[in-house]
């Protein structure tokens, strides 16, 4: 369509009889020019003459009556073109075009289209209408309408497509037209192929028209006539799919549904509907799919979460975590649930170590009655007991530390690192930690075993590795100080025995552990270097001395070292056995001349101190010949002692239990483990017994076993290695434990009331746990006697009147 | 005055020995235990009253008696005292018969509800000598009991007593397996 060129504005002339009024003729001509265009035969007319018309009648002051007939009839024009162009193209069925069963998708299909194309059609042919009306009635706009504030004819004539189209009679098109649309959609998301473009053309549409003729944003057509429809209809869907999905899939397959729906939804929002809708579709299929349901999902038999977690599901889980996030930046159940597992397998592996632990101590029940040999039985039984128990132990730590992996791998790879998982994790890790009340027992045991010398099948690196490991499950553990009690018990022994890899790497390690718990674990500590130093510098000064002396042959065939303990330093009872029975011991002549030698160079150089010799606590390298070859034997020194006395026994002679306690002065007990370990144990038979049973009795004849045979040139007689305590021994240490935190408390209450003066119970005991919290959670009964036990002594009492308040008696 | 003075003078004003008014009168007199009387606190005792007779003195006992019954303060003061009566010399805490007397005596019928079974449970589980902290809050326990006799509102981890702790454990038990 073309109109012959814009022509210059002319004045109009003056003086012509334009008083007789010729509205209705112009209008006439006008009306009819309209009408021409409308039927797309406007290349005959002449702008300028229309605009001239237009202009004419405003001037003369009917621009109201112009409006109004313009109006009139692009209404009628449009009712028309509704009735004979639009509604013809509508679906049978009426506004319900639901799919009516066997209708197949093709039709359905291009019958919605053929609607959507034909209402298409009518706005564009409309638009392009308005848009020349609005240039031949621009005066009309530009005059009329601003003085009357009426909208221009644009705006206008949006506004009757809105009405005499969409909403005409009852609003049949604007429904037929969302029904179309819905069922449009409805066929894509069922998987059939769509013609997006006529769709997004009629939602241009919608956008572009408005409630009313102040074209408010918030109240554009698509808003307020369509989008709500769609999204009720969204939500009916989803409601579906998500009941269909969690009947038919697993739960990765759900997830992967779930995710793709997202993204289909995102994308139908940008290329067939209107991007102001993204974000509310968004929230209708995370609501249906997501929040309703991802607790079905997640506790689906099979291949739910738990599943994922054990199987290391890594893109499940990631998905899952997405998913979630979107839903609760708290991922509430997520954790929920993850914690839930971890501790399920946490508390399997505390109970199969338990349980393989009394398995293994009631299977030795049935073995050997009788009273005498009662004793060393029981003895045998708690050294295998305990030596089981260390295995275990082991085990443990390395199951646990197995679980930590696996668990931060996922942490890592699914769950983007999370800080807030990463918290719900610890908490979980220690809640089964401490549910088990050998953790701090076997902790250390386990940095023992990786702490000693001469490590099997590990680089260095591989072991400082495990050890930094160690560290992290330390931190989980709320009794650190019934660890530190064990972790000196094992220092003292691997230092003692020789058995520590080194010193640094034990200063180190300790290191790391204060960074954890402050100095207070470690001060005594020090004092055991220290001790282990001096000794060292003794023992090589006593050598250079005795050399220099030059003493006599047999003496100086031995070579002595001695470790000098400070009492406070080291734990006792560190060797085992009963606490209370004296370590007595009669060494033989030479050993006992080397004791006093040493003795006496000590004191001279300390006077004023005294030396008690632990008879328990030595080892001895002994050169002994079996069967013409020469072998060196590392023993206790009690096992020292025995063997010694075989020296002045003839071959084929014997000494009986009873002769031998006599020489020796070794304790029952033991002298029983050591007789065990030298005649009963397999490969060290270094003495033979009569009978040849596995107990000792006071009546058993031990001999020199000249038959001992071993292809080994160093042999070492076990005895006191670390191992995990029997249940009796538990017992004791638990005692002392809980006596040393009664202090401890009285301690922290003592000195909180020192400083508060008057204190509330609630408020002391929250206090005190957390004065103690570095080294152990106290209970809050323990802490209410320890507070009675204070009001007896007079340290602090109640305040009158007011029952739960205590107030401090300096 | 020592222990036979004491009891014969109780007697002298038509006091018997095991009424609680007695303990009314040791604690007006500051009696530093049971079976003495001091000068000091004798004298000053009976002048707060304004006897200064033995006739006065007798015509004072029904008074004693009544406030006993019907005055919480001077209750509260003789029952806080009843404890340093109670100590045998040298002692610092009350052997648990002689505690379990003088409950009987001050709180058998204001404690009706529950003095029954606290003594069961002192008997058979407790079994030890009674702290002053603990014979002082069972004054106040009583007036909880008053409020919740049931104990379902006591809390073990308030500043109660452990011992009460245990009573109430002990008593709860009892409850339920009286009830089932």
């Amino acid at each position: 369509m073309s109109l012959r060129g814009r022509g210059k504005i002319r004045a109009p002339r003056r003086g012509i009889n334009t008083d007789t009024f010729e509205f209705d003729d112009i209008w006439a001509v006008l009306s009819q020019s309209l009408r021409e265009i409308h039927m797309k035969n406007a290349s005959s007319l002449s702008f300028e003459e229309l605009y001239r018309n237009a202009y004419k009648l405003v001037l003369k002051k009917h621009g109201d009556k112009l409006y109004t007939r313009v109006k009139m009839l692009l209404a009628e024009h449009l009712e028309k073109v509704g009735l004979e162009d639009v509604k013809p193209l509508c679906p049978a069925g009426g506004s319900q075009v639901a799919a009516s069963l066997g209708t197949a998708a093709i039709e359905r299909r291009d019958g919605g289209n053929r609607f959507l194309m034909g209402l298409k059609n009518a706005w564009e042919d409309h638009q392009v209408c308005l848009g020349m009306m609005r240039d031949v009635l621009m005066y009309l706009d530009r005059v009329y309408c601003v003085d009357n504030k009426e909208p221009s004819i644009y705006i206008a004539g949006m506004g009757l497509f809105r009405d005499h189209i969409l909403r005409s009679r009852g609003n049949e098109i604007g429904r037929y037209l969302n029904s179309i649309i819905l069922d449009q959609i409805q066929m894509e998301r069922e998987g059939d192929s769509i013609d997006r473009g006529t769709i997004r053309s009629c939602v241009y549409m919608l956008e572009g028209l408005y409630e009313s003729d102040e074209e408010n944003e918030n109240e554009k057509l698509y808003l307020t006539s369509f989008e709500e429809e769609f999204l009720q209809a969204s939500r009916e869907f989803y409601k579906a799919e998500a009941d269909r999905l969690l009947r038919e899939c697993d739960a990765g397959t759900y997830l992967m549904k779930t995710h793709k729906r997202l993204v289909e939804e995102y994308a139908r929002s940008h290329n067939t509907l209107s991007p102001l809708t993204e974000a509310k579709i968004r929230a209708v299929v995370e609501k249906c799919m997501i929040a309703d349901s991802i607790k079905e999902v997640m506790e689906m038999e099979g291949s739910g979460i738990d599943k994922m977690l054990d199987h290391d599901k890594y893109d499940e889980l990631r998905l899952l975590y997405q998913l979630i996030s979107r839903v609760d930046p708290d991922k509430k159940i997520l954790k929920e649930k993850t914690s839930a597992r971890l501790i399920t397998l946490g508390k399997e592996i505390n109970r199969s170590i338990s349980s393989t632990n009394v398995a293994t101590t009631t299977a030795e029940a049935g073995e050997g009655p009788g009273e005498e040999s009662s004793k060393s039985a029981a003895v045998a039984k708690e050294d295998r007991e305990a030596t089981n128990a260390t295995t275990l132990a082991i085990k443990w730590v390395d199951e646990v530390l197995a679980l930590k992996d696996k668990y931060d791998c996922i942490w890592q790879a699914s769950f983007e690192s999370d800080k807030g998982m990463n918290t719900a994790l610890s908490r979980a890790f220690s809640s089964f930690i401490n549910d088990f009340p050998r953790s701090p027992e076997y902790m250390s045991l386990f940095i023992d075993e990786n702490l000693k010398k001469g490590l099997k099948g590990k680089t260095e690196e591989e072991v400082d590795q495990v050890l930094d490991k160690a560290i992290t499950l330390f931190r989980y553990i709320s009794d650190k100080d019934v660890f530190e009690r064990y972790y000196k018990k094992h220092l003292s022994r691997r230092l003692l025995m020789g058995r520590s890899v080194s010193h640094d790497v034990e200063k180190q390690m300790i290191g790391k552990l204060k960074l954890e718990v402050g100095v207070a674990f470690t001060g005594r500590m020090e004092g055991m270097f220290k001790d282990m130093n001096i000794s060292e510098d003794l023992t090589s000064e006593f050598k250079q001395r005795r050399a220099q002396m030059e003493v006599d042959g047999e003496a100086n065939r031995m070579e002595l070292s001695v470790h000098v303990l400070t009492p406070t330093f080291w734990p006792m009872g560190v060797m085992g056995g009963d606490a209370d029975v004296q370590k007595t011991c009669t060494y033989p002549a030479e050993v006992d001349g080397m004791k006093e030698a040493f003795t006496k160079f000590y004191l001279d150089r300390h006077s004023g101190r005294k030396l008690q010799w632990q008879a328990n606590m030595g080892t001895a390298d002994v050169k002994a010949i079996f069967k013409g070859r020469k072998h060196e034997v590392n023993v206790s020194t009690y096992g020292m002692v025995i063997l010694l006395a075989f020296n002045d026994v003839p071959i084929g002679e014997s000494l009986t239990f009873e002769e031998l306690q006599t020489i020796t002065s070794i304790p029952d007990s033991d002298l029983i483990r050591n007789l065990q370990s030298l005649a009963v144990a397999p490969k060290t038979r270094l003495l033979r017994k009569e009978p040849m049973s596995k107990d000792i009795r006071r009546t058993d004849r031990f001999f020199y076993n000249e038959n001992f045979t071993s292809k080994y040139t160093r042999i070492r007689v076990g005895l006191v290695a670390n191992r995990a305590e029997t249940e009796k021994e538990r017992k004791e240490t638990g005692d002392k434990v809980d006596e040393t935190r009664a202090h401890q408390i009285e301690a922290a209450i003592v000195r909180i009331m020192k400083q508060r003066k008057l204190a509330v119970h609630g408020d002391l005991i929250l206090e005190v746990i957390n004065l103690l919290s570095n080294r152990f959670k106290p209970d809050p009964a323990m802490i209410k006697k320890r507070i009675e036990s204070l009001m007896e002594r007079e340290y602090l009492e109640r305040v009158e009147g007011e029952r739960q308040t205590y107030r401090y008696l300096a | 005055m020592n222990i036979n003075g004491t009891m014969a003078y109780i007697e002298a004003l038509g006091m018997s020995l095991d009424e609680p008014a007695v303990l009314v009168l040791c604690e007006a007199l500051k009696a530093p235990t049971m079976g003495e009387l001091s000068r000091q606190g004798f004298v000053e005792g009976w002048k707060a009253m304004n006897c200064d007779t033995i006739e006065k003195m007798r015509a004072q006992v029904p008074d004693l008696r009544r406030s006993l019954a019907h005055d919480d303060a001077v209750f509260k003061r003789v029952y806080l005292y009843t404890y340093t009566f109670g100590l045998p010399t040298g002692q610092k805490s009350l052997p648990l018969d002689t505690a379990i007397e003088y409950w009987k005596l001050l709180l058998g019928e204001r404690w009706k509800s529950h003095i029954d079974v606290w003594i069961e449970f002192l008997q058979k589980e407790y079994k030890r000598s009674i702290a002053r902290d603990t014979w002082n809050m069972v004054w106040e326990f009583v007036g909880w009991c008053k409020r919740d006799p049931q104990l379902k509102e006591y809390d073990t981890e308030g500043a109660w007593p452990s011992i009460l702790d245990s009573f109430v454990a002990y008593y709860r038990k009892k409850n339920e397996m009286d009830t089932s």
